[in-house]
């Protein structure tokens, strides 16, 4: 090769890549004007095309704001935007035309995304009917369970300090006389006996927050029936000292009514909805291809859709 | 979707509930207007849309997840996606996204948020994350947003297109110096940075907030206040402050938050509350932390432009800063051993690795007067000797700053700083040269309230009727007055004699010729681990203006008897090592206690405030090494003696 005698100029110009690359580019743009042929090309420039315009290059999406550029611009600003514009459009539909976007990775992404973006965005115009609400409720009632709660209030008899645990037993008693004679209710509590660590009222408690206050076997005998309702109990200990309580009310573990929960209902709703019509959504799109594997070592198993 | 129109149902509740409340109200007239409930809640926590909780893996917890977590929903887990919940629901929450690149790593990478992805710099992000190069996307995100007030004197010459170009064909051969490339590029033009962060994005994510805090507050039974972090980091030092205010979506949908971007200057961040305030109706506390990685800047001596602190500064950050955090995830910065060498106890949860992003630059935290609280308080009195007026006038809280929109104080139950090292076997590895054990499951802001609404937290901030904890529930009582008694201490009603003899914490003395004596109470967390010992720490300033600070143990369990040294024996241990495993059979579940000052000097400025301290209980890093079967990781404490700290009362003469 190194020792082949000059080619001719001509010859040498056929052998440069870039003419190869004209001519098939010629012959390509020929062709594709042959299947396509070109009609008027029109880039319209009206106002709504100009504000999102702006709004796009200036990545503030507020169309008062764009309105407001655009009206203020002088002439040689209004054709610079408009010259920008029909540059970027008619660069946009050629590379479209001509298929760019086609194996882009960034470009898929991107498009994904969208769809996906769009699809959580157009899931949270619906609000839910009165009887969704009811069937929702009816369906998932049991998530907004409510734990059974106690309301009392209790005087403390220590066994620490100057008391000896044989001695808060029968102080307790001494008390409990006390009440009775004086027939004191629970909001005369603080008015007896010694302070507690914690606290002498407990309104609509719950099992784990009595337990953590007064101990297991307290807080299980206080839930019991074993303690009447509306009197001062007799004694009983936890592992602070003696206790009498009085217990105002047990309500017993419920599911709350609808109108309880109404509000917390709607919004568990909403989120349910955007996360169900999201998913819905990208189903049906998957669900309209049927995946053709062509690769693999083993045959890789293919969920079908049922409904196909 | 009203959320302020109650359903007649629940009204009829709320008002069975109050009037419950109401029926079993106790003592005397006045205990009704003292501050009689105990609320228990979490100040600092980020969300996925965080830039730095998203990029460690943070990416679904959103504020909605944060709130219900700390309601006590089950929820799920960022990370490992396993179901999370709180043994004990919190009472208040504020969910304190960074200002500072607010929601953009989720714009970019989640939701493909095109007011943000259709950026330039966001659009480079995105291609070095889909390449597989989510580090130095991070990398650049953190660079570009430390850099963002840098003056143009400092910047690089702009990109030309030929430099452009030649990068590209380098690239095709070599990825050596693409980082600072990267750098440069962003550095050249400030608009690259701002037209990424001053999107519309931005106001969407704040209103997300507010909305979402708006949803979850009930008003008598949980808070969500609404707040945002901001995170300035002049030289990698950490200036940062939470801003949280008493009111609701309504005015937070007034304003954008201020930020680092704004300015790195604190100073510029209390100029601009005071004037947010007045155009909005707005009512802002803010609250600084993490001074323990500072570089001795947080409670400097000197303003930010190194001049003395003089009155106005002093009022001004009096003003806006009443309370400082000083213990959560990163570390405690109460005090530190150098600076308390006779305080036993102040060996405790130290973080020790400055927040530093340049690769060369030390990382060892400084240890000076600057950076931690107990310090600034001798200084706050110092400075008010000198000038009249005290800017470190401090309350003390604890808070999580988790970044995992969980808010977990508890050892045991803990979700991590990020979510990355959230599960034991991340943790080794950690979050880049910061291990996962380095972390501490902590900690809590207790509040004093006289009921539970954001107005009444906000305004318990501002009279420093708080304190922190470092994760357990300890319920603290401190009051210091001249009247009280021997027997004010089995007293039913502590708190009513509290308020009727004396102030409670946060609160001042005023010039007495008698010692001040103070009645405190401590009682264990119901669900956890008794109690060690009260004490009290006392600064104070000597004849020549100098501060002084000392530590007097005042109540103790069991019959412990002082030693030789002035010191309480130890409480004891119950850990097991091998199955993180304690008992309660040390310790007391409530100490309560008189103390008279044996040292006091009726001219000396001084402050007193109150440590307990819980008997030892297993530490996160051991229930980690339990669970993997593995030996405790060296270099960090098995056991830990968890702690409440109140705010202190000043003497003022």
């Amino acid at each position: 090769m190194t020792s082949a005698p000059a080619s001719p100029p001509n010859r040498k110009l056929l052998d440069d890549p870039f003419i190869h690359f004209l001519i098939i580019g010629s012959v390509l743009f020929f062709v594709i004007r042959f299947i396509n042929p070109v009609e008027e090309q029109q880039i319209v420039v009206d106002r709504q095309a100009l504000l999102s315009f702006i709004q796009y290059r200036s990545n503030a999406f507020e169309a008062r704001t764009a309105a407001a550029v655009l009206d203020n611009m002088t002439d040689t600003e209004l054709q610079q935007l408009t010259e920008n514009y029909v540059r970027e459009e008619a660069l946009y539909r050629e590379a479209d035309s001509l298929g760019l976007a086609a194996g882009d990775y960034m470009i898929r992404q991107r498009m994904v995304q969208k769809l996906e973006f769009i699809a959580n965005a157009l899931s949270t115009t619906a609000l839910p009917t009165d009887t969704a609400i009811a069937d929702y409720y009816e369906q998932n009632k049991q998530h907004y369970y409510q734990a059974p709660g106690i309301t009392f209030s209790h005087i403390f008899i220590t066994v620490d300090g100057p008391s000896p645990p044989e001695n808060a037993a029968r102080r307790a008693h001494r008390i409990l006389d006390k009440l009775r004679r004086e027939d004191a209710r629970a909001e005369d509590a603080t008015r007896y006996g010694d302070r507690f660590l914690f606290h002498t009222n407990y309104v609509e408690r719950t099992f784990d927050y009595i337990e953590s206050h007064f101990g297991d076997k307290a807080a299980h005998t206080l839930f019991s029936d074993g303690v009447p309702l509306a009197t001062w109990s007799e004694p009983l200990f936890s592992k602070y000292g003696a206790h009498l309580v009085y217990v105002v009310s047990r309500s017993p573990g419920r599911v709350p009514t609808l109108d309880e929960i109404r509000t917390v209902l709607v919004e568990d709703m909403a989120r349910a909805a955007r996360r169900d019509y999201t998913d819905q959504f990208i189903d049906t799109v998957v669900a309209k291809y049927a995946p053709v594997l062509k690769q693999g070592r083993n045959p890789i198993p293919v969920a079908t859709n049922p409904e196909q | 979707m009203d959320h302020k129109s109650l359903q007649p149902s629940y009204c009829t509740k709320l008002l069975a509930v109050t009037l419950a409340l109401f029926y079993f109200a106790t003592g005397s007239a006045s205990a009704r207007e003292n501050p009689d409930q105990l609320l228990f809640g979490d100040t600092h926590l980020h969300t996925n849309i965080s830039y730095d909780a998203y990029m460690f893996d943070n990416q679904s917890a959103d504020a909605d997840t944060a709130y219900r977590f700390a309601k006590g929903e089950p929820t799920i887990h960022p990370y490992h996606r396993a179901r999370v919940q709180l043994d004990t629901p919190l009472d208040f929450l504020a969910v304190t996204d960074h200002a500072e690149l607010l929601g953009v790593a989720y714009g970019l990478f989640t939701s493909g948020d095109p007011l943000v992805a259709d950026t330039r710099l966001g659009r480079h992000l995105i291609e070095l994350t889909e390449g597989g190069e989510k580090r130095r996307a991070f990398f650049l995100l953190l660079q570009s947003l430390m850099s963002s007030g840098m003056d143009v004197s400092e910047r690089p010459e702009r990109i030309g297109t030929l430099t452009k170009l030649r990068w590209k064909i380098e690239d095709l051969f070599t990825t050596a110096n693409k980082m600072e490339r990267d750098l440069r590029w962003v550095l050249s033009d400030p608009g690259i940075f701002e037209e990424l962060v001053s999107s519309d994005a931005f106001r969407n994510h704040w209103l997300a907030n507010a909305a979402a805090a708006e949803r979850h507050n009930e008003p008598g039974k949980f808070t969500a206040l609404i707040g945002w972090e901001y995170s300035p980091a002049p030289d990698n030092a950490n200036l940062h402050r939470v801003v949280l205010m008493s009111n609701g979506e309504d005015v937070a949908s007034q304003f954008l938050p201020f930020s680092a971007v704004d300015s790195d200057n604190p100073e510029d961040l209390w100029r601009w509350l005071g004037e947010t305030e007045s155009a909005t109706g707005a009512n802002f506390v803010a609250i600084p932390h993490n001074s323990n990685v500072s570089k001795g800047r947080m409670f400097a001596r000197v303003t930010t432009a190194g001049d003395p602190i003089e009155e106005g500064y002093a009022r001004q950050r009096a003003r806006w800063e009443p309370v400082a955090e000083v213990t959560q995830i990163k570390g405690t910065s109460e005090t530190h051993p150098l600076l308390s060498p006779d305080d036993e106890f102040a060996n405790f949860e130290f973080f020790s690795q400055l927040l530093e992003t340049r690769p060369n630059a030390p990382r060892t935290p400084t240890v000076t007067e600057a950076d931690y609280v107990r310090a600034a308080l001798k200084t706050g009195i110092e400075i008010e000797g000198e000038i009249g007026s005290n800017p470190y006038k401090l309350g003390l809280i604890g808070s999580t700053d988790g970044h995992t929109g969980l808010a977990s104080a508890e050892e045991d139950n803990f979700m991590g700083k990020m979510a990355r090292d959230s599960i034991p076997e991340n943790k080794q590895q950690g979050l880049g040269r910061i291990s996962g054990w380095e972390m501490s499951a902590s900690g809590l802001a207790a509040v004093w309230a006289r009921e539970n609404t954001r107005e009444e937290i906000v305004s318990a901030f501002k009279r420093r009727e708080v304190y922190g904890t470092s994760g357990p529930r300890i319920a603290v009582r401190f009051f210091g007055g001249h009247g009280f008694e021997a027997g004010d201490i089995t007293a039913r009603d502590l708190a009513s004699v509290g308020y009727a003899k004396g102030v409670p914490m946060g609160g001042d003395l005023a010039k007495s010729t008698a010692a001040p004596s103070f009645l405190i109470q401590a009682v264990r967390d119901p669900s956890g681990a008794n109690l060690d010992r009260i004490q009290i720490i006392k600064g104070w300033l000597d004849e020549g203006g100098k501060a002084h600070e000392r530590v007097f143990d005042v109540a103790w369990s069991g019959a412990r008897v002082r030693g030789a040294n002035g010191r309480i024996p130890p409480v004891g241990d119950t850990v097991e090592r091998n199955t993180a495993h304690y008992e309660n059979t040390i310790g007391a579940p409530e100490l309560v206690t008189i103390w008279r000052d044996p040292t006091f000097n009726s001219d000396a400025r001084a402050f007193y405030y109150v440590r307990v301290l819980q008997i030892p209980t297993p530490r996160n890093s051991l229930y980690d090494s339990v669970a993997l079967g593995a030996p405790s990781p060296e270099g960090y404490a098995e056991v830990i003696q968890e702690r409440a700290y109140t705010s202190p009362i000043w003497y003022t003469p």
